[in-house]
């Protein structure tokens, strides 16, 4: 009796294998990657009890990021403005805008505005941010350009291994704390910094590092603790 | 090549040491426990509430239910909530500190509160004020605990049936009929009216009450403590610093008695006069019936009945010169009688510079002659005068009797719980028409009157008071609005005495005039006065002393006569009180302290009557104790430790009941705790425990919730034996065994380590011959050199093995300890602050029997027993462990260079920092245990259960019975007992928040505060952009901020700070010879190091060759010969003692390479 399969299906066990345990590793790949901050966190675009535009105030009109987040440099909370921050400007200007009702309501029944938190550290994980902003390490390099963002998204991952990523190169990312020239905002707070011609970050970042002896560290309890 | 080590045998010469009754028997059931990671069930669900089958289908449904929806895969919206409007100084994420007090027995204690976002998380003394080092004791650390408590009182209580049914009022029901009281009693001048509260050292009390008793003449105004000075002159403050011989007589100067934190820091400072100047260090002497923190510290002590002091201290009075003296013929005992010559003379080549105590419930008789010896002697002390007059307990009790009391205020206390047991006054509260309660908790006074209005913590109320030497003058300030409507007693009786209700500190001010010399009476606004008191509430005190201030012990007191006290017949016996971890009884309902062990006894959860192994010999309650008549050990009887308890426990831990009775017929059953160092014949009992909820219905419970849930049912009620004529002791007790057994919780022999040279010691004589003789202990000598010194600082070149390797930079801050086991008291300081720095939380009593208590830092404490010259080196007799002396250690992670848990760890969760912290990630902990089973130290703790989420009392339920909330896992709730689940919220707001709350199956332990060292390195980076760029400096000034445990030490024992700054306290500490670190010879490197103890025996007393006696491993002694096979093994051809060759070095790269 003649054989049933031909020869050439010997190997199709062995190919479709193959084939398959390929397929399978792409598959916890992909979830893998769905899983990794990269995907799960990145764009992360809440919407706001209040429809607050960065590009508009920091883009167009050229607020200082510390205007409202008025307590990043003294302390480990980069705090979100109170009701009164809005409304020194916004009792003057825009005072009807129907988007900043809200605002009003917060203002009048003493009532805080629930915000909707876009980047979030675990709370087993310390991050302070007055340590990263007085040693040179701009706004930038964690929230991405925020004064051209309609609405604020998060940019970076934020994971331990992109943190770690700058504790062991910082030359990469630290910036001179005081302004090119007078009267200029500081690089840390001026998104838009790029190193004066002529310079490198990279050469700029090895001499501040060498100079304010930045040794970021690398050790769990830095963070948790 | 394996690295085997060789742990020396125990020394058959010079001191044995031991942490308990059962170790030093050296039993087979003792080594068995001793064998293993945790206690007897530890580990284990098996023998718990719930069966682990049961746990687990509980587990499985919850899961089953929890996966239904599939909550857990979407993402949480998470929201940032800022202030409406910005609050002054308030920084979100950064703390305050504010000044305050705390007002305790005997004077207040300065304080210096954090808080975060408005919320009060932790209490530090305050080392501005003059004679304040800036400790505190456990108690005021625990403090903050109190004003969080879930079970403190939250409503007005009107009782509709007195003792049975409560309803809910309102504040302003109170105040309602709070005013009519006012107006009725204006009329008859006070007539029926009466006023019980404690007594207090706030002036602005004393001067409402002046103003109370001039409005209403006939008003009474009593007075109630249980535990007074019976002092004519009260409690007083003498100088520990500078006195070169102190004698205690059943004083506890260092544990339990009034203003401990100031007298632990003269004591302290005293004992520090040692080193290269060669100083005279303090000498104590200390005579008491019960092994107290102030007899573990002294250098020589006399075991005597509490009854008997009177006695010794008339004899001792005549021996010095003072007074007539006594005979003391009735004690005829040469042994006390050379003991006490000896004394004596001591006291007398001292003069000027001696100082005798005298316990504060010894009779005033024996006071008087105290008082007379330290005039003979030149020493004397100060002590506050009182501020206003008031009548006793007693005097109101016959007035209510008389029935001449209509309406009562009882402020603070609980004397329906702690007066004296023959006035009844619990039922003598209950036949007054109207009683008026103010008070923390629904307690047992609470229960007896006819309103309770819930009072306001001191960290929520404005006040004043003094510290203990009656003129500093300290401010309090409320940290915090009353979380639940509580009113100050100071508020009450201000209104009461007619003044309008204050508008924040109006009545501290009126009080603050007078004494800064502006205004009388009447606080008038001028800016000089604004800115005295800006300063006052800023400081915490005021630079003027308050007047009047003090009184010093009036000279030439009538001489009393000598003590008639008689001692006790043989078979008779006395019971003494005493204070114990909660005070008496006032802190009852904190769980810190209820699981705080006793320093000596190492109880928690409960008080025991306290006995001799001779007395409970006698008694036939003999557990765990040597037999007193045979000579070959061990010969323990277990037999009574069968539990009939209905819980299954370790039946180890099943303690023996007796049932007491005095002489006036008053009886309790109580489980017998044998110790040594306790006199015989003498029965101590601590007071506070026993405390008994008012037995609330489902309904009433609704309004109170569970009232004193921590205290409720823990230990048994001293208070029941205790009247007004014997407060101290009473003698003619009797005792008799009953047939029932109770569980108590000891911690004393949980994570014991075996007897290896951990603690060091050596009398004062030996130290001067040879400062470093903690080298000749143990056998670092044989250890290699570089792992025993360890990383002492950059220069020093320590390079750890290659498993180990990493780099040192000497720009980088080295964090290290050392620990004085020279001044060390044992008074716990350490470990409460510990507990509220790191979130750690309590566990309940039955978890501590299963070992599962979670302070990172614990003291041991070691009995030392003098065995020089006995075969091999064994005590023979139970009078070895009679008079044991005694040494603390406080032992916490030790942060080894060479940590034996790191390489352990399967997945990287403890790690070795660049700073020398061996630092826990808890979030990659999986719970493995692997590390704690590798840990030399026992220094590390596992969470076997979500202690922070759970509540610790018992429940009962219908299929189990009594089971711990603890168990009931996710099936736990908010309302009852099957549904109660997470911590209360007030709980939740004192977490200190940056430290991480751990779960349960994470593995944690002391972390030398790596949260306040990174605050400290952020808070100078963020200093280094004064100059506009990054380039300021980011070295941390030296000894800038220091751990939890070495800010709370009245001893200033513990230090902590950089071994790369050749200036800091830590620097210096372990350049001292002193210096050794705890099983250095494994080669752990540890971080953490002690400085060995010093005792300075006074030569021409008798047993004084045995006072710090120093352990010798020698292997010339017979017994070590006998034991050869455990020998030490040394490396051939290296005489004992000689430094290590290259050759001979023991090198852990052989391990590896």
């Amino acid at each position: 009796m003649a054989n049933i399969f031909p020869k050439a299906t010997n190997l199709i066990v062995l190919k479709a294998g193959f084939a398959l345990s390929i397929v399978g590793m792409l598959v916890a790949l992909a979830v893998w990657y769905y899983f990794t901050p990269k995907y799960s966190r990145v764009g992360y675009e809440p919407v706001q009890p209040v429809y607050f535009q960065h590009d508009l105030h920091v883009g167009q009109l050229g607020l200082d990021c510390r205007y409202c987040h008025s307590y990043v440099e003294v302390s480990g909370h980069s705090n979100y403005p109170t009701t009164q921050t809005c409304m020194n400007c916004h009792t003057q200007i825009q005072k009807d805008n129907p988007k900043l009702k809200p605002i009003r309501d917060s203002w009048a029944s003493g009532q805080p505005v629930e915000w909707v938190k876009i980047h979030n550290v675990p709370d087993y994980a310390y991050f302070n941010h007055s340590a990263h902003v007085s040693r040179g390490v701009s706004c930038v390099s964690c929230h991405g350009k925020v004064n051209e963002m309609n609405v604020v998204y998060q940019k970076e991952p934020q994971s331990m291994a992109w943190c770690l990523n700058c504790h062991r190169n910082p030359a990469e990312y630290v910036r001179p704390l005081a302004a090119d020239k007078p009267g200029a905002t500081s690089p840390i707070y001026n998104l838009d910094w790029t190193p004066p011609k002529g310079t490198s970050q990279g050469d700029l970042g090895a001499k501040l590092v060498h100079d304010w002896k930045i040794k970021p560290p690398t050790d769990c309890g830095a963070c948790h603790r | 090549m394996k690295r085997i080590f060789n742990h020396p045998p125990a020394p058959t010469t010079g001191k044995k040491y031991w942490r308990s009754l059962e170790e030093f028997a050296d039993t087979p059931e003792f080594r068995a426990r001793l064998e293993r990671e945790f206690p007897q069930g530890a580990a284990e669900l098996e023998g718990d509430e719930v069966t682990r089958r049961g746990f687990m289908q509980f587990m499985g449904a919850s899961l089953a239910l929890a996966g239904i929806g599939l909550t857990g895969c979407r993402r949480p919206e998470l929201h940032g909530v800022p202030y409406t409007k910005g609050v002054e100084w308030q920084i979100p994420g950064d703390a305050l500190h504010y000044a305050t007090a705390m007002p305790r027995r005997g004077g207040a204690i300065p304080l210096i509160a954090t808080c975060y976002n408005g919320r009060p998380t932790k209490l530090e003394g305050n080392k501005n004020v003059p004679g304040f080092t800036g400790s505190t004791d456990a108690i005021a650390q625990a403090a903050i605990l109190d004003l969080y408590d879930p079970d403190r009182s939250k409503v007005v209580l009107k009782a509709k049936d007195r003792g049975k049914d409560y309803v809910e009022a309102t504040m302003e029901d109170f105040w309602e009929q709070f005013v009519i009281l006012r107006r009725d009693y204006l009329k008859n001048g006070g007539d029926g009216l009466a006023i019980l509260t404690e007594p207090s050292s706030s002036p602005t009390r004393a001067r409402l009450q002046t103003e109370l008793q001039r409005q209403f003449p006939k008003l009474l105004w009593a007075e109630y403590e249980p535990w007074t000075s019976q002092s004519p002159v009260g409690p007083v403050a003498y100088d520990f610093e500078n006195a070169d011989v102190i004698v205690s007589l059943d004083c506890d100067f260092l544990g339990a008695a009034e203003g401990t934190v100031q007298s632990i820091g003269g004591f302290a400072a005293g004992r520090r006069r040692l080193g290269k100047s060669q100083e005279t260090m303090s000498r104590l002497y200390a005579i008491e019936s019960r092994l107290s923190l102030t007899g573990s510290m002294a250098d020589h002590r006399l075991r005597i009945p509490s009854s008997s002091i009177g006695g010794i201290a008339s004899l001792l009075a005549g021996k010095v010169g003072a007074g007539a003296g006594g005979s003391f013929a009735a004690f005829n005992d040469p042994k006390i009688d050379a003991w006490i010559t000896a004394l004596a003379a001591d006291l007398s080549s001292a003069k000027g510079r001696a100082l005798v105590v005298c316990g504060s419930q010894q009779p005033a008789a024996v006071h008087q002659i105290v008082t007379q010896i330290n005039q003979a002697l030149g020493g004397a002390g100060t002590y506050p005068q009182p501020l206003a007059a008031s009548g006793t307990l007693s005097d109101l009790a016959e007035a209510i009797s008389q029935g001449t009391i209509k309406t009562l205020f009882i402020l603070g206390g609980n004397p329906a719980f702690n007066a004296p047991a023959e006035l009844g006054f619990g039922d003598q509260i209950a036949q007054v028409e109207q009683v008026i309660r103010l008070g923390l908790h629904v307690d047992e006074t609470s229960a007896a009157a006819t309103l309770h209005v819930p009072a306001a913590h001191f960290l929520e109320s404005w006040g004043d008071a003094l510290a203990y030497d009656g003129k500093t003058y300290l401010s309090l300030q409320p940290l915090i609005l009353p979380l639940y409507e509580g009113i100050s007693e100071l508020e009450l009786l201000g209104q009461l005495a007619g003044l309008p209700a204050p508008k924040g500190p109006q009545y501290i001010q009126d009080t603050f005039g007078p004494v800064i010399g502006g205004g009388a009476g009447k606080s008038e606004f001028t800016t000089a006065f604004e800115d005295a008191w800006h300063q006052f509430v800023h400081d915490g005190f005021a630079s003027t002393n308050f007047q009047p201030a003090v009184g010093t012990i009036v000279k030439n007191s009538p001489a009393p006569a000598a003590s008639t006290q008689q001692p006790l017949q043989p078979g008779e016996y006395e019971l003494a009180f005493t204070l114990g971890t909660i005070d008496d009884g006032r802190y009852a309902n904190n769980g810190w302290l209820q699981e705080m062990p006793d320093p000596v006894t190492k109880l928690t959860w409960d008080n025991a009557l306290l006995v001799s192994p001779k007395t409970a010999t006698a008694l036939g309650v003999n557990v765990g104790t040597v037999n007193d008549s045979g000579s070959d050990l061990p010969d323990t009887d277990f037999s009574p430790r069968t539990s009939n308890s209905p819980i299954a426990v370790d039946p180890i831990t099943a303690y023996p009941m007796v049932k007491v009775t005095t002489p006036d017929g008053r009886s309790l059953e109580l489980p017998v705790l044998v110790a040594p160092g306790q006199a015989d014949q003498t029965l101590t009992l601590a007071l506070g425990w026993g405390r008994i909820a008012p037995r609330l219905t489902q309904a009433q419970r609704d309004v109170v919730t569970a009232p004193l849930r921590v205290a409720d049912g823990a230990g048994s009620n001293a208070y029941l034996l205790r009247t007004s004529a014997t407060p101290g002791f009473v003698t003619g007790v009797k005792v008799e065994k009953i047939d029932r057994t109770y569980p108590l919780a000891i911690t004393q022999e949980h994570n014991s380590m075996e007897g290896r040279g951990l603690v060091r010691e050596a009398a004062l004589e030996k130290y001067h011959e040879d400062p470093a003789f903690v080298q000749e202990i143990g056998i670092d000598k044989d250890a290699p050199q570089g792992e025993l010194k360890g990383y002492q600082n950059y220069e020093s070149g320590y390079i750890p093995p290659k498993l180990y390797s990493r780099t040192y930079e000497p720009e980088r801050p080295a964090w290290g300890m050392a620990i004085d086991l020279n001044t060390c008291v044992g008074c716990n300081s350490c470990m409460i602050a510990c507990q509220a720095e790191n979130n750690i939380p309590i566990v309940g009593k039955y978890q501590v029997i299963r070992g599962r208590e979670m302070h990172w830092i614990r003291i041991d404490r070691y009995f030392a027993t003098d065995v020089t010259g006995l075969p091999d080196g064994k005590p023979t007799d139970s009078a070895y462990l009679e008079d044991p002396q005694v040494l603390f250690q406080p032992m916490a992670c030790q942060q080894c260079e060479n940590a034996p848990c790191e390489p352990v760890c399967p997945v990287n969760a403890t790690v070795h920092s660049q700073e020398g912290l061996n630092v826990m990630a808890y979030n990659r902990c999986i719970g493995t245990r692997y590390c704690a089973n590798n840990c030399p130290y026992k220094v590390r703790r596992f969470n076997f259960f979500n202690y922070n989420d759970r509540p610790i009392q018992n429940v009962k339920l219908p299929v189990l019975g009594e089971v711990g909330e603890l168990y009931l896992g996710p099936l736990a709730g908010k309302d009852g007992p099957l549904t109660y689940k997470g911590s209360p919220d007030s709980l939740q707001l004192q977490k200190n928040p940056n430290v991480s709350v751990r779960i349960r199956g994470v593995m944690e332990k002391c972390t030398y505060c790596v949260q306040r060292i990174e605050e400290a390195k952020i808070g100078q980076m963020r200093k280094s952009v004064q100059n506009g760029d990054g380039s300021g400096d980011i070295t941390l000034p030296t000894d800038s901020f220091t751990s939890a445990c070495a800010q709370a030490c009245p001893a200033e024992a513990i230090v902590f700070g950089n071994l790369n700054d050749p200036n800091s306290k830590v620097s210096l500490a372990k350049q001292d010879e002193r210096n050794y670190g705890v099983l250095a010879y494994l080669g752990t490197a540890p971080r953490t190091s002690y400085l060995g103890r010093v005792r300075n025996p006074n030569p021409n007393m008798p047993g004084a060759e045995h006072i710090g006696h120093t352990s010798v491993f020698e292997e010339e002694s017979p017994g070590a010969q006998k034991n050869g096979a455990d020998k030490p093994a040394r490396p051939e051809n290296v005489p004992p003692g000689a430094a290590h060759t290259n050759a001979n070095k023991l090198n852990l790269e052989e391990l590896i390479g």
